[in-house]
């Protein structure tokens, strides 16, 4: 199940996303409980640009193109050591106590999170049920 | 933690927090219950208490996706409370020559508890649970989505 355009599995992006969004998940609960806490800074999780940047088929292969108009193919592009990043807002500061967690904010967060996430989830069933069609040539 | 990591550790993260604020809870309630107490076992007037919090640490965590966010202390999981500790602010005094407690002046000492500052301090406490359960609720969600994955 290899796309021919990007050479990488759609199985292995699904995953990479859903990994991500799960510890993005986690980071923002962390952040949620420690609401209270003094000196606690959040922390932020981001990766759709740098898997965005990963799968970009226009990056430099070994094969050339003597047309602009070929279609670009076979590109060695590779999630195996895909993470996100995970960075600490230290230069903000929220209340006295120097907590920067925004109630609103992480709440909104978790919302997106959670909508993504079971979207993602919804979209890996749905293609393993395409699989799984194929494999019973179209017979259910 | 340990084989809990992955998947399930935000339902120990928020727990943990669910767990601090039902104690600052706790803490605030007895605050309140005790604003009037003009004598305790050690002696003079209630003295406020509050709780600590403190970010909770998992010292060797297995989960490696989130290990850019490791401490010397260990990968946050967390809240935790440290200590309850009293307001070292001193007691009200209030001229009440007949209160069996009453000082050779006349004055009896109160405990040093707002019951303005406890109300607000439990509206806080309250809003950080709800929104801590959010969590909880959506950690359940994904899980459950995941679980279901290829069905």
């Amino acid at each position: 199940m290899v796309n021919p355009v990007t050479s990488v599995d759609p199985m292995m992006i699904l995953q990479k996303a859903l990994d991500s969004l799960a510890v993005q998940h986690e980071v923002v609960a962390n952040n949620l409980a420690n609401i209270d806490t003094p000196q606690f800074k959040r922390s932020i999780v981001s990766f759709q640009d740098k898997l965005k940047a990963a799968l970009d088929i226009n990056q430099p292969s070994d094969l050339w193109r003597t047309q602009p108009m070929h279609m670009p193919i076979a590109q060695k592009v590779s999630l195996d050591n895909f993470k996100p990043d995970i960075q600490t807002i230290r230069e903000t500061i929220g209340r006295n106590d120097g907590n920067n967690v925004d109630l609103e904010m992480e709440s909104g967060i978790l919302a997106e999170n959670n909508l993504l996430f079971n979207g993602l989830a919804d979209v890996t069933s749905r293609y393993i049920a395409n699989i799984r069609h194929a494999i019973s040539e179209g017979r259910q | 933690m340990g084989a809990l990591s992955g998947i399930f550790t935000p339902f120990a993260i928020s727990a943990s927090a669910l767990t601090a604020e039902r104690l600052r809870m706790d803490v605030i309630s007895n605050n309140i219950a005790n604003a009037n107490t003009t004598r305790t076992l050690e002696g003079g007037p209630y003295i406020r208490q509050r709780v600590v919090f403190a970010p909770r640490f998992d010292p060797a965590p297995t989960f490696a996706p989130l290990m850019a966010m490791m401490t010397p202390e260990g990968l946050p999981v967390g809240v935790r409370v440290t200590s309850i500790q009293k307001d070292p602010s001193s007691p009200k005094m209030v001229y009440d020559p007949g209160h069996p407690d009453a000082n050779a002046e006349g004055y009896v000492a109160y405990p040093n508890v707002n019951e303005v500052n406890e109300m607000v301090d439990m509206i806080s406490a309250t809003r950080a649970y709800e929104a801590n359960i959010t969590a909880f609720n959506a950690t359940k969600s994904m899980a459950m989505q995941a679980l279901s994955i290829g069905k």
